[in-house]
Formats: C-alpha cells, structure tokens, sequence
C-alpha cells in the first residue's frame, strides 16, 4: 500500500463538492425537502485527520468507521485531508456528505454530517479558522489523528489539538516515539491499538483476578506474547498491561523478562508466565478470527482450564471507547 | 480512584462493569414469562457484549423437572423471540453449556440442597468460588419459602462477609399491604443482610429515569428553579392502552394502585422530588428517597376535599375499534371493584415543595401508552402579554418522557414571525434515539450486571417500600369498604375519569394528554 496525494485521498472520499465559504448554505440545500431535517442530531464533533502514509483505500476504510461510529453517536465529522507538498499553491477545497440510518421506528432515524477539507501546506495557517466554522463549538471535540507522523507539524493543528477532550492515534500506523510527541495535553492521548484489546484485559483481568496478587508474581521468571505480524500494536499493548498489573501486584520482577514477537499461530495472540521451578503456570491461547481463547494454568491452587471469547473491539466501537471512557 | 486502587491490580483501569466475579445466576420462576422475555434475553445480550464474567453459569430452577439440554433449548427460544438482538452461534455456544437446571418444589428443602450441591459440583469443577445470585421470579405467594430454604441450605449465607457474598434479586410486588411489606421483609433480614438484597424496579433501570438525575443535579439551569417558588405543580402519569387481557386472576388482586402507584409511580415522584444527595453513592440516593417519602402528607379519602381517585374502563373506541369494558373481560365478576385507573394528589410537607401539589395516576385503557414526569412552571410576574387575543401564553412545562420515545422536551413562549408581536407556545424536543441511537441495553441487562456486581443504586431498599405501602395502605383499606361505592368509569381510550380530572380541577388545574 504506497501512499497517494491527498488530492487523491480527497478525491477518493464520497460527497458533493462546495465552496468552502458556503458549507451551511450546501447543507441546507442537502437537506432541503427531506425529512432529514427533524432527524439531525448532534452530541459531539469528530475530527478525521488523515495522515501523510494515507492511501485512498485506507481513507475510505477510516472514513466508513467514521459513518458506523456515527450512526450510534451521531456527530459532526470533519476529515482533514491535507497535502503535503510544500510547493503547491494556497487552496482549500471542501465536499459534504450526508447519511441517514433507519432506526427501528421513524423517530429512531439518525442523520449525520461531514465536511471534507483539501488544503495544502500553504494555507494550513488558515485552517483553524476555516475548521472552526464548520464545528458545533459548544459540543466536546474529538481528534482521530490517523497516520498523524510528523511531530513538527504538531503546532499547526494546536488550535484543535488543545480543545480536543480526547486526541486519538493507532501505534498500529504511527511511529513507534508518538507518544512522545509534544501533544498539547498529553493526558488527553489515547491509543487505538490499546483500546481494542479491551476485551481481551477484560477477560485476563477477570481470569487473573481470581488468583490474589501474590500467587501471580512470586516466582515469576517470564512474560511472552506471540502473535501474529499484523498484531504486533496489540500484543505490545498486552505486554505493556500485563507489567502494569504486576508492578501493582506488588511483585519484585528484577528478575522477569518480558517479551513480544510474532510467532507461528494462526489468527492469534498468546500469554504465557512462566515461573521458576516448573510447576507453576499460565497459559492464555487466543484466535481472534474465531473469538475463542483458552485459558490453561496452575498457579498454585490447581489446574485450571477455561474456554472465553476472544476479539478485538471493531474500528468503531475502539473509537467510541477512547473517547468516552 | 480510592475504590479503582482496591481492586485486584489485573482489574485496575476496567469500568466496574467490566469487572464481574465469577457467578452463577440462580432463577427461580425459570419457566416464567419474565424469565423468557427480559432475564434469558437481558443475559445473553450482556455475554454478546462480554459482560459477563469468564466463569459464568445460569441455573434454571423450576418445579417441573427439565433436563439441562431442553432448558438450553427453551432459553435459545426465548433468546430468539425477545432479544433486542438476533442470537448469534459463538456467543450462544460459549453460554449454552453453562446454562443448566435443577428441578425442585419451592418449598422442598431437599431441592435446596441439591443447587447447593451443584453450584459447590461447578466451582470443584473450575476451582474458583462463585457468587450466587438468587433471583427470583416467582409468584409473591413463594417469596417466603424460597427465601427461608435459602437460608435454611446455607446458599444465603454464602461468602458473607466477601465482596462475592450471595445476592437475591426480587421482582415485585414487595407485598400487598403494609403488613405484608413488613413480613416480607422480615422474612428477607431473617436470613439476608440488607445489603445481600436487591429489590428490583425495572423503571429504574431505564435511561430516562437515570438521566432525570442527571438533568436535575449536572444542569445548572433547572434545580435553582426545582422548588415551590418556581413550580406550580407536577404530574406523573403511566398510562397503559392495553386492558386486563387473559391477566383478571391476578389483576383482580391488585388493581392500579397496587400494580403501579405504589411501586413505579412513587420511585418516580421519589427521584423528581427528593433533596440533592450528597454523593452518588447507593444508600445516600435511597436515604433521599425514603426522607421525600416520609414527607409526603396523608391523604384525604373521602368527602370533596378527596385527594384520590379510582375508576373502571368502561365499553370504549381504541385505536378505531370497539373495546369491550372491565367488567365484560374475562374472569371479572360484575361485583368487582378492583380499580383499573387510580389517581392521587400529595402533598410534600418539606421547605421545598410546601403547597405544590404532585398529581399521579395510572391506568389501563388509556388513550396512549405513555409514562411522564412534567413539571409545570409558575407563569412570570407581570402583564405585558395579557392582551389574550394576540399573546397566547401557556406555562412552561418540562416533560420528561420515560416510554417510549424516551426524551424530554420544554414548553416555552416564543414569538411568532411577523411585523406584529404575536406569541404562542413551541416545544424543544430531546429525543433519546435520535442523539444517542435506540440499540441501548435494557432496563433488565442494566440491573442484572449492577446486581451482580453489587451496585445497589437502582433498587429499592425495604424501608422505601414500607413508606410506599404505608401512604397507599389506608387508601386500599378504604377502597375494600366501600366497595363499587364512589368507584368512577372512563370510556376505555379515553384519558381518564371525571373523578381523575377534578382532582386538579379543585387547584385549577388540567392532566397533561401527552
């Protein structure tokens, strides 16, 4: 997948071009005559910024998560498409695009809206004010900063990074230092590839909750995760979660190693502990594709096996989940 | 954070809805129509979302024996039938096999022993302590014997002490009367602590109902204006179209002030009412309760100063077609006097509310499902707009729609375009579904996961259903003497009686037709 230009990106994207001065008047014409209009609603404003490694196919993947996360919260989404060549000339151009869901019953009708912003380099000075007309300022903001690479260009987007309630990235697609970017509210960033292993931390943490803290950590030699190459955010995720949950344990883990690499699984992710002496044990065997994993371990208290779900959060609800909670 | 850094260190960071002990969720009443349409539904919805703990198990209990495979095939039916969403194989596959039966007499100690042997069979098996959620689903008239033989199998008693101690869950009615609320709950603190006992509302499970406290006390604008100064009166009303159906056994038994008014109705008023609790915690929410409870007066009873209502439906129109009235429906007798429609006006002896009155009523029949709280607004000081011919004015009304189309909307005066200065009332609607989309979890998967990990903050704690019983008890007691005497009738989709209508009559005022 080679990145394109965000002309392309922009291009690739569904809507109905408008001029940039006029997004409210081409709305209201969208609208017109349609029974849309009692059926706007709005909680929240959703900025996609699509990133310099964006292809048109990704946009488009992103794009439509953003409809699906839109049909339960519905809000105003402004894709940021900007293009990075620095030598071309000052200009913004803007689509809009509208999207009804049909609920169970007509009041139950959802109609949402997105801008899409084409600007290049030249006019980013500009941006915030152009963006800004385009949000419902008194509703929370939230920025997906999607294949976001480049810390120096941080500063351009500070207005909306600062007033942003949530700034969400995927380590899955972004440069391993971007946490340790200068984000405006650093405690304000979520990561992507963390969220949607929630339900996987809810059933280890369910699982592991069961032993007290001191039968998981003592003895404690080591912490391997396999998984699959497309997995590597997530299982990087994991084993940082699992560390958290043992330092809080209480255990001394000088002596622990923790590691993360692809391994020969299919569709899967796997934990094991090992400890010293051979007798103790944890094993947790996943396959995403067919939302099954096996629990398997001895620690201390008898062998244990226990077969659970296994997934990750779908796009949108991974969305929906770092922003709200 | 305090609770966050008590938990275990792999549960840290995890809403408290993610973080379920391990349970078994006992049913007694598992063959019952509750059991089919909101408990095995509002279960597997919670699994769909991955809820539900790991180590996870249901126990149908039932007098007719059933083998383990036939009660999974009955719940898969249920599951298809009502669940809010289609049954899915791998999430059905995982649930399936942990859902199982014991067949017993609710008054069979011998049955008792054998769920205790089975649940203690099922943590041998996986090497875990399970909490036990008793929930029961029964008739009221074997509240008692499970409740006793709980405590009697030692199943009551289990883990006290722990956070995964025994639970039960009972459905109402908590009794019929004050003196059997009190025996109830005697039976229940007999071999229950109050905190182990979760008295289940489903009205308070509802978004709507939740968010009233939330509209109350996270909006600045409206609790400077929730008092006496401000408001003039408030409405609560339940109104259901549908009649008595094949259900007269029963509703024989209980009538509208029974099956409505004491429970649903007065947690309504109580959450509209009470004084802003000092946290949000369970028992500071219920001690609000029960004090606006208290507060509430005693009611008139009879005479033109009556400050209750009761009516029959009579022959009527609904929805086009002919309805045929009360006493025609199956199983009444024409001697009944059970009320199908009753209303009250109280009054809230309290700094707050002295002098507003709060009108409730319910009743089957109606000329639209609904359930609403609305608050009506004082009409501003002054006459600029008393010219009636041009300003048409009403008094702000804040309605706050529970069923369906949960929402809440507010009457304002606006003025009407033109050169000249016109008025008349428009309405701001709030629609639930349209912000926030209609596939929410229901009332049910809200309570069954609160329950199970122990968030007591929608149920009910037996005082409050003994101040609930001890307002209503004196009406039922005059009701039962006087018989047909005084009881009023209402064209069956209509909105009420005359006698409904002339307790806000005697204030000026009129019932909402929402």
């Amino acid at each position: 997948m080679s990145a394109a230009s965000s002309t392309s990106v922009f291009d690739a994207l569904p809507g109905i071009e408008a001029p940039v001065g006029g997004i409210a008047a081409a709305f209201r014409e969208l609208w017109a005559d349609s029974p849309a209009e009692e059926m706007r609603a709005m909680q929240l404003n959703l900025v996609l910024h699509l990133g310099a490694n964006t292809t048109p196919d990704d946009a488009n993947e992103q794009f439509r998560a953003t409809v699906r996360f839109s049909q339960r919260y519905p809000c105003r989404v402004v894709v940021l498409c900007p293009d990075f060549d620095e030598a071309a000339p000052a200009l913004i151009k803007a689509k809009i695009y509208g999207e009804c869901f049909t609920g169970k019953a007509k009041n139950d009708t959802r109609c949402c809206e997105f801008v899409l912003l084409y600007y290049t380099m030249a006019v980013r000075s500009f941006l915030e004010n152009q963006v800004s007309v385009c949000l419902s300022t008194d509703l929370p903001m939230y920025y997906w900063a999607h294949r976001f690479s480049a810390a120096k260009r941080l500063a351009d987007y500070s207005y909306l990074l600062t007033r942003s309630k949530r700034v969400m990235f995927d380590s899955a697609v972004v440069p391993p230092d971007a946490f340790t970017y200068p984000w405006p509210n650093i405690a304000a960033v979520r990561d992507l590839a963390y969220t949607r292993t929630l339900p996987l931390r809810q059933n280890l943490g369910q699982f592991l909750s069961r032993y007290a803290p001191a039968l998981i950590s003592d003895g404690l030699r080591g912490v391997t995760i396999k998984h699959r190459a497309e997995f590597s955010a997530e299982a990087n995720c994991l084993l940082g979660w699992i560390k958290k949950g043992l330092v809080r344990s209480g255990g001394d883990l000088a002596g622990v190693t923790f590691t993360a690499g692809p391994g020969e699984c299919a569709a899967c992710l796997e934990l094991a502990f090992t400890y010293a002496g051979g007798r103790k044990y944890f094993r947790w065997q996943a396959n995403l594709e067919k939302d099954e994993a096996r629990f398997e371990g001895d620690l201390g208290t008898g062998q244990t096996t226990l077969f659970v779900g296994a997934h990750l959060l779908a796009p949108e609800a991974a969305l929906s989940e770092a922003m709200f909670f | 954070m305090a609770d966050d850094n008590r938990r275990h260190p792999f549960l840290h960071g995890l809403s408290k809805h993610r973080g379920s002990p391990p349970t078994v969720i006992v049913i007694f009443g598992a063959s019952g129509d509750l059991t089919a349409r909101k408990l095995i539904p509002a279960i597997y919805n919670l699994a769909h979302d991955g809820l539900l703990p790991a180590d996870f198990y249901l126990i149908g209990f039932g007098r007719k024996p059933i083998p383990d495979p036939e009660f999974q095939e009955i719940a898969k039916g249920a599951i298809k039938e009502f669940s809010r969403r289609e049954l899915k194989d791998e999430v059905w596959s995982r649930l399936a096999p942990r859902t199982l039966y014991v067949s017993g007499g609710y008054d069979e100690k011998a049955a008792y022993d054998r769920l205790a042997e089975r649940i203690a069979g099922l943590e041998k098996e996986i090497g875990q302590e399970l909490q036990s959620l008793f929930y029961i689903s029964t008739p009221p008239s074997v509240f008692a014997p499970i409740i006793a033989n709980l405590g009697a199998s030692g199943l009551a008693a289990k883990y006290v002490g722990q956070a995964h101690h025994s639970k039960v869950v009972i459905e109402k009615p908590f009794g019929k009367d004050l003196a059997s609320a009190r025996e109830l709950n005697r039976a229940i603190t007999a071999v229950f602590e109050e905190p182990q006992v979760y008295r289940i509302d489903h009205y308070l499970g509802k978004e709507t109902v939740q968010d009233l406290l939330v509209q109350r006390f996270a909006n600045a604008i409206f609790e400077p204006l929730w008092n006496r100064n401000f408001i003039e009166h408030v409405q609560i009303t339940v109104a259901e179209e549908v009649g008595v159906g094949t259900r007269a056994g029963y509703y024989e038994q209980s009538g509208a002030l029974r099956d409505m008014i004491q429970n649903h109705t007065m947690q309504l008023l109580a959450l509209t009412a009470m004084e802003p609790p000092v946290s949000f915690d369970p028992e500071s929410i219920r001690d609000e309760k029960v004090k606006l409870l208290k507060a509430i007066q005693p009611l008139a009873l009879e005479g033109a100063n009556s400050d209750v209502a009761r009516a029959q439906y009579a022959e009527g129109v609904m929805g086009g077609k002919p309805a045929k009235g009360y006493l025609q429906e199956q199983d009444v007798t024409p001697e009944s006097y059970t009320e199908t429609y009753a209303a009250l006006r109280l009054t809230i002896n309290n700094w707050r509310w002295q002098g507003v009155p709060f009108y409730l009523r319910s009743g089957k029949r109606m000329a639209r499902r609904v359930t609403e709280i609305a608050i009506r607004f004082k009409r501003p000081p002054g006459n600029i707009f008393a010219e009636s011919e041009r300003f048409l004015l009403t008094s702000n009304t804040l309605a706050f729609q529970i069923q369906p189309d949960e929402g809440l909307s507010l009457i304002l005066n606006a003025k009407i375009p033109g050169l000249e200065t016109r008025t008349q009332p428009v309405k701001m609607n709030f629609r639930y579904a349209t912000t926030f989309g209609s596939n929410t979890p229901e009332a049910y998967e809200r309570l069954v996961l609160d329950a199970m990990i122990g968030d007591g903050t929608l149920f009910i704690r037996g005082d409050e259903t003994e101040r609930s019983w001890q307002l209503v008890t004196p009406i039922l007691e005059h009701w039962k003497q006087r018989k047909r005497q005084g009881l009023d009738s209402y064209a069956a989709g209509s909105w009420g009686p005359k006698a409904g209508a002339a307790l806000l009559g005697a204030n000026g005022h009129e019932w909402r037709e929402p």
